[in-house]
């Protein structure tokens, strides 16, 4: 009998270890990397570092540094095929969901004008300011010469801690590891 | 279970969805389905797990919800002598 309750609380241990290890494989697995499908192809450059569709994972970010209010972005786009009727749109991605934060509308562009303006630079405002973390961003182009779809990784560094998202996600988590914990507790005693 | 198995389903839930949101935060794992779907269900998993292995506040070698020990018998009464 006694022999019977020590294999049950070894499996219940190993279970316990399973769970942990599906955890931390979830964390540290690797995120989906995709960059730009289609015959599109673009740049930023963001204090000094030049972006490409290649920083398109966790560990290699699009950094957006902790004073960005008035950053100034020098961008290009370009796409290789017939760019007439086209229409696009920006979105960060949130679980299966994904929230769209910019577009561009239908556009007949009858010179079919294929490229950016050389000069061209987006200047950030302070819309970004209080906001921290990892996104992943999807974009995608569609016109009359074909479709292209598009990831990156955005990193937007900062305190994350001085947010309220990020104090309050810190401190949920503990909380709720304690309560887990405290279901270890068997009945009958106080947590 | 030996634990509390409710406490252990609620708390790891909310266990997972904050992690998930605290891990985008510090910027190790963006908010993709796995965090978000995922790590919810595991920490269910976990709390439920906890609370059948109930490892806390129990004796070595002594299930946690096994009954308290009966207290001893008391000591046989002597015989009255009657008078």
């Amino acid at each position: 009998m006694k022999r019977r309750t020590g294999t049950v609380d070894r499996l219940r241990r190993l279970a316990v270890v399973a769970a942990v290890t599906c955890a931390v494989w979830l964390v540290a697995a690797p995120t989906v990397s995709a960059s730009v499908q289609g015959p599109c192809e673009g740049t930023a450059t963001i204090d000094g570092v030049t972006y490409d569709p290649s920083f398109d994972s966790a560990s290699k970010p699009i950094v957006v540094p902790e004073d960005r209010s008035g950053l100034r972005i020098p961008y290009s786009g370009a796409i290789t095929a017939q760019n007439t009727n086209y229409l696009g749109a920006v979105g960060i991605v949130v679980g299966p969901v994904t929230i769209n934060i910019a577009d561009w509308g239908l556009d007949e562009n009858v010179d079919d004008v294929r490229a950016t303006n050389p000069d061209a630079v987006y200047i950030l405002g302070s819309e970004l300011d209080s906001i921290v973390g990892l996104y992943r961003v999807t974009a995608f182009h569609d016109a009359d010469g074909g479709s292209c779809d598009a990831d990156a990784m955005v990193k937007l560094e900062g305190s994350v801690m001085s947010t309220p998202v990020g104090a309050g996600a810190t401190a949920g988590a503990v909380l709720a590891g304690v309560a887990v914990l405290a279901a270890g507790i068997p009945k009958g005693k106080k947590p | 279970m030996r634990g509390r198995p409710i406490l252990g389903a609620i708390s790891g839930f909310f266990f997972g969805v904050f992690l998930a949101v605290a891990l985008q935060q510090w910027s190790v794992r963006p908010l993709d389905n796995l965090s978000v779907i995922g790590l919810p269900l595991i920490g269910i998993a976990l709390g439920l797990l906890m609370a059948a292995w109930a490892p806390f506040g129990s004796r070595s070698g002594e299930p946690a919800g096994a009954a308290p020990p009966t207290p001893p018998a008391p000591p046989p009464s002597e015989p009255r002598t009657e008078t």
